[in-house]
């Protein structure tokens, strides 16, 4: 596989396989989390310098964002399945695996407290339709965790 | 003299691909020397509603995925499935209405002789039901045929199957129940009772699917993904299953035919990513193989390129039965995605269910498609009958080790089901007794020889399997629709609608 950039992704990905879609996204999402957890400066992914290359290679921005931030600048982007889709399983895969990577590398957050931390960094957004899409696989995302509960709950009874 | 009728797809089918029955179906007229129309309902209905409808639409989804295969089998008001659509919110209910007449008046407008109803599944019947009385509502003598595998595979309020139903209900003229390619050139002659089709025997003399209706940019793909069907059947006789009552024999098409399928759909409409609507593809190995040749000689010759991928259901065979070779060659012949009905990391239930398996070949499999680069989505059962808590803990420990598998893409996704469904028509729901399947004060079953396992025992696992999914960072299908269904039912603490 040739070697390409993160901004290329959309060119990309229509000629590479379901399999390889699938690792290279998922590799994406571990590097995201090592690198800040290697760099707590990290505050943002540089997309013209982070490349693939049988891995990623990121390059980050220097800057005071705390994992919060950090987590919606990783989870806004199209590639982690930010967009509009009628049941987005996938958006709901990326922030399930991120947040498992988190802790994997010790980086200890209440669950609950992250998804309305990041929800809240996307209503600041400046890009409309980001924001729009992420606000709306938020609101899936916690739909999910609503009805979760509901069930637990009713099986408490 | 020829006749003429517009065939409707009508949801839940897929977005991403045209109907395969419309296709199949507008060829196999053709070839009767018949004029056949096609809408795609479902992509229509999708397509008009995603910019600014999406809310309808969604709630829309959610009400087309009611499962009626709970449905009460004793008496219950008519009106309760027949207006079912009068649950929706009132600005969904009004989208839907102004759709559905829009639509009606479309069709009608071709003053075809004939309207045909597809109804793929389980999915597809209340949509079928709105459609149908609005069709009536607007022009009450238009004749409407029903088929598809909705229309058969379960009965309502004592009729033997839905058709029936509909027909009682005035909202049907006929119904095909089985392979359509015959039996509905025989309606459009003339053929007036609902007709039980035989099993077609030599699948290869068939023409291929006609797309030529269908605009492939509609669907989100970009791909043009085409459906193809190798077999009809099954040849295993898993329990859980009612295959068997939908389709007695297994037949399959030669290798060499699916490929000159594929080929032909590449030529003409350039599509590179196939769909095989199979039981299984590889349930026979004598026909996967050839199929498997045959892709790999057509790659040789030029006919087709490496961008062409396809998929399938697909059964994992002990490692002696199902060696690395044929992994190799699957990958040679453009393997994409399998499907798997993994259903239990416990060997007992394995065997129980006919799937006589053991772990280490499961082990294998994902180990193989790992080193060949082939993606599988992995399909569960949570609370089979004889499942006991040792039994999912078995399972839990499995997607607990496959994790890896996950991490490096071989596994695409998870789908975690609503639990263990007794199908009527399936070898557990034929012989209940053997089982000890019986039903407790809310039409939940049971069995007698688990009795641990009630309902709320099967969805609590089911939620936990959906936690430790969620922790490890699957892609779980369908989670919301599923979940809000598996709610709604323990609001009532049943399983019936």
């Amino acid at each position: 596989m040739k070697q390409f950039n993160l901004n290329e992704w959309h060119i990309v990905r229509p000629g590479l396989s379901k399999f390889d879609a699938t690792k290279i996204i998922n590799n994406l999402t571990y590097e995201m989390v090592c690198l800040r957890n290697k760099n707590k400066t990290c505050s943002k992914i540089n997309l013209d310098k982070s490349y693939y290359d049988n891995k990623w290679n990121l390059e980050f921005e220097d800057g005071d964002a705390n994992i919060f931030e950090y987590s919606y600048e990783c989870l806004r982007m199209p590639q982690l399945h930010n967009y509009q889709m009628p049941e987005n399983f996938n958006f709901f895969k990326s922030l399930d695996l991120f947040f498992r990577h988190l802790k994997e590398f010790g980086i200890l957050v209440d669950k609950q407290d992250w998804i309305e931390h990041i929800a809240w960094y996307a209503t600041k957004d400046t890009d409309q339709k980001i924001k729009k899409n992420f606000l709306e696989n938020i609101r899936q995302y916690k739909e999910r965790t609503k009805i979760m509960q509901e069930i637990t709950e009713l099986l408490d009874v | 003299m020829p006749k003429s009728i517009t065939l409707i797809a009508v949801p839940r089918t897929s977005i991403y691909m045209p109907s395969p029955a419309l296709s199949v179906l507008k060829a196999s007229l053709q070839h009767h020397g018949h004029v056949c129309n096609t809408v795609d309902m479902n992509i229509e209905l999708y397509n008009c509603s995603k910019e600014n409808n999406l809310d309808e639409y969604n709630e829309l989804d959610n009400y087309f995925q009611a499962d009626l295969r709970y449905l009460k089998q004793t008496d219950f008001p008519v009106s309760e499935l027949l207006d079912k659509s009068k649950s929706l919110s009132t600005k969904t209910f009004e989208y839907y209405q102004t759709y559905l007449i829009n639509l009606t008046e479309s069709v009608l407008s071709r003053k075809d002789d004939w309207i045909g109803i597809s109804i793929l599944s389980v999915n597809s019947i209340l949509p079928a039901i709105d459609l149908c009385k609005t069709i009536k509502n607007i022009s009450p003598t238009q004749k409407i045929v029903l088929g598809g595998p909705g229309v058969s595979t379960f009965g309502i309020r004592g009729k033997s199957n839905f058709g029936e139903f509909m027909i009682e209900q005035k909202l049907a003229t006929t119904y095909i129940q089985g392979e359509g390619e015959n039996a509905l050139a025989k309606v459009l002659e003339g053929e007036t009772k609902p007709i039980v089709a035989e099993q077609i025997e030599n699948l290869d003399d068939y023409p291929f699917p006609d797309y030529s209706d269908f605009d492939f940019t509609k669907y989100d793909n970009k791909n043009n993904i085409v459906a193809i069907t190798g077999s009809r059947g099954c040849v295993r006789n898993c329990t859980f299953c009612d295959i068997k009552s939908a389709w007695k024999h297994f037949r399959y098409r030669s290798g060499k035919n699916i490929a000159d399928e594929i080929v032909n759909h590449f030529t003409k409409y350039g599509s590179t990513e196939f769909h095989f609507t199979d039981s299984l593809i590889n349930g026979s190995l004598k026909a996967f193989g050839e199929f498997l040749d045959s892709m790999i000689e057509a790659k040789e010759k030029g006919l087709i390129d490496d961008s062409v991928k396809w998929q399938g259901q697909f059964i994992c065979r002990p490692k002696h039965q199902f060696p690395e070779q044929w992994y190799a060659r699957m990958k040679q012949a453009g393997a994409g995605q399998l499907h798997i009905g993994i259903e239990s990391g416990s060997e007992s239930v394995l065997k129980d269910m006919g799937k006589p398996l053991k772990r280490s070949d499961i082990d294998f499999m994902m180990n193989m498609l790992l080193k060949y680069e082939i993606q599988c989505d992995m399909l569960m059962i949570i609370g089979y009958p004889t499942e006991t808590k040792v039994d999912f803990d078995d399972t839990l420990q499995m997607i607990n080790d496959y994790k890896i598998y996950n991490d490096a893409g071989v596994i695409s996704g998870i789908n975690l089901g609503k639990t263990m469904v007794v199908l009527p028509g399936s070898p557990i729901g034929l012989d209940k007794g053997h089982w000890g399947i019986d039903y407790d004060e809310n039409d939940n079953w049971i069995s007698t020889k688990n009795p641990s396992l009630n309902y709320q025992e099967r969805v609590s696992r089911r939620i936990q399997a959906q936690k430790v999914c969620e922790d490890l960072g699957y892609t779980i299908r369908w989670p919301l629709t599923t979940l809000k269904t598996i709610k709604s039912g323990l609001e009532k603490k049943s399983e019936t609608i």
